[in-house]
């Protein structure tokens, strides 16, 4: 059984780099699940659909996940149904964004 | 452990779009130390002297459309979705290209007529491959709208303005081109500034603007007006170089101001429904220019009835190309140079390993100083050039080229040209000790 709070841990490290800000907080991250013992989904968005940080952020995502202990296999699923809003970010990633 | 990888990468390779960019950057150090070298027949109002005619050329030619090149090369996977048709061909061309554009600086400096022909006719080819190779990419794209009819039309104006630009060179030799030499001029100019450079800087506009202030929610309702009035602006100024009608100049210039002005009042609605409220300030000057080149219309309208002459006319294409096309691209580079740069160096090692954000690799505050010089400097040289001053010209010019400079300086710092060599061959990963895929992280 993964432990999806540290799976959630993993990606605050995966930071959108032209934001300065974690794609956690962004509320990029839609829904994480195991669907099968050590097999983790990640299903996620971008900010804009042609994102050119797509393929680096999704990559790392992957990369992040897999670090942590249990995770014996990762599918990102990046979709844009329901696409990403600024009401999706957590209030921290508002203040650093200047919104507060 | 294993991943399930979707196939996303459609980017082309950091050398494709690198190159044109270096290359555009070098051109600009150049133009800066031409536009100084040469300052004495612009001093005296010499429009047709082969320096200077060199020197503008190395301007749109050499800096604007490698730059631009380069830049659409990246953001067309970005805009469009798609990746690029064939990168062989982008990659090959660039040599074809590159050598043609020095060949033809060169021949118009000495003003070799041969010359001209020869490079002249490789620039021209160089530049149906690269159009033919977007439209073709564009081709596939379901991506529609507005900022897809700005793109693809500034392709097919590129394609019309180099076919009349070769017919130009042409009618010194063909006697019977000779007689329309003045209409070809006009019509090449037209079409390169505005229907290129104008449509595709606005094209890419609709997909960066809101990209960079994080802005949603905003409204693309009037979009195809502003294409609809640029279109019949330059087609009424096209009718104009023909037909030698001032009305016909003052009903372009009033479309075209009325296209900028609906497009300045879609800009401030993405700025109003930005969720970046920092907005660095290459991205406000964007903004600016757009209003900027407003202005320029609004001189479209009134110059052909003041009487002041070809003299306005050539301080007006100077404000339009300085001051609103190569202010945008330098407001843009400030962003997509270091996003291209860091990509190559550091993308792969996001939550990896500690890298910089890409707002380390240059601080965007640091612009002030080159619009500042930029900026005062393309002023007094406007002002300058229309009372022929010549002490105005040449301090002018100087300002402007040191603004050149140092924005060239900022930009080679970004690129690092101790490690571009490397990457522009592809050998050589940034981080030492991992290779390129980070695997050993």
């Amino acid at each position: 059984m993964i432990n999806l709070k540290q799976i959630r841990e993993a990606l605050q490290d995966v930071y959108d780099p032209e934001l300065g800000v974690n794609v956690v907080e962004l509320g990029l991250v839609y829904d994480i699940s195991e669907p099968a013992e050590g097999d983790l989904l990640i299903r996620m968005t971008m900010t804009t659909p042609g994102c050119p940080m797509h393929d680096n952020i999704s990559e790392s995502v992957e990369w992040a996940v897999l670090q942590v202990v249990g995770v014996s296999s990762v599918k990102v699923d990046v979709v844009w149904d329901p696409p990403w809003s600024p009401e999706m970010m957590s209030e921290e990633a508002k203040l650093k964004l200047g919104m507060g | 452990m294993q991943t399930q990888t979707r196939a996303t990468s459609q980017a082309p390779p950091f050398a494709l779009p690198a190159r044109y960019m270096l290359s555009g950057l070098i051109g600009f150090v150049l133009f800066a130390v031409d536009l100084v070298w040469h300052v004495i027949p612009l001093t005296e109002g010499q429009i047709s002297n082969p320096h200077v005619i060199a020197l503008t050329h190395l301007l749109t030619l050499g800096v604007l459309l490698t730059f631009v090149m380069g830049a659409v090369y990246q953001l067309l996977t970005v805009a469009f979705l798609i990746p690029l048709k064939t990168e062989k061909v982008g990659r090959l061309n660039f040599w074809l290209y590159l050598t043609g554009v020095v060949g033809l600086w060169g021949s118009m400096n000495t003003w070799w007529v041969l010359g001209l022909d020869i490079f002249g006719a490789v620039v021209v080819l160089g530049l149906y491959v690269y159009a033919g190779l977007i439209l073709w990419s564009l081709s596939s794209s379901r991506v529609g709208g507005a900022m897809r009819g700005f793109v693809l039309s500034a392709h097919i104006y590129l394609i019309l303005a180099v076919t009349v630009a070769w017919l130009l060179v042409l009618s010194f030799i063909v006697p019977g081109l000779a007689p329309w030499q003045s209409q070809l001029l006009a019509t090449h100019i037209v079409l390169a500034a505005g229907g290129f450079f104008g449509f595709i800087i606005l094209g890419f506009s609709y997909k960066l603007l809101p990209m960079f202030t994080l802005s949603h929610g905003y409204s693309t309702a009037r979009q195809n007006y502003t294409q609809v009035l640029l279109h019949l602006g330059l087609w009424s100024l096209l009718a104009a170089a023909w037909f030698h009608g001032a009305i016909w100049v003052t009903v372009g210039g009033v479309l075209a101001l009325t296209g900028f002005v609906v497009q300045v009042w879609d800009i401030l609605d993405i700025f109003k429904k930005r969720m970046r409220k920092r907005v660095d300030l290459p991205i406000r000057v964007v903004a600016m220019a757009f209003a900027i080149a407003g202005v320029g219309m609004v001189a479209v309208v009134v110059i052909p009835w003041t009487g002041v002459g070809i003299v306005a006319w050539q301080d007006l294409i100077t404000f339009y190309l300085l001051g609103v096309v190569a202010l945008i691209l330098i407001s843009y580079a400030y962003k997509i140079v270091p996003f291209l740069v860091w990509t190559e160096r550091y993308g792969k090692h996001v939550g990896k390993a500690k890298i910089p954000l890409m707002a380390d690799l240059l601080n965007l505050q640091h612009s002030r100083w080159v619009y500042s010089l930029f900026g005062s400097g393309l002023l007094l040289y406007l002002v300058s050039f229309a009372l022929l001053w010549p002490i105005g010209i040449w301090l002018g010019a100087g300002l402007l080229a040191a603004g050149v400079l140092v924005f060239g300086g900022q930009m080679f710092y970004v690129l690092d040209l101790r490690k571009l060599p490397q990457e522009l061959r592809g050998t050589k990963s940034f981080l030492q000790g991992r290779d390129d895929t980070g695997s050993e992280l």
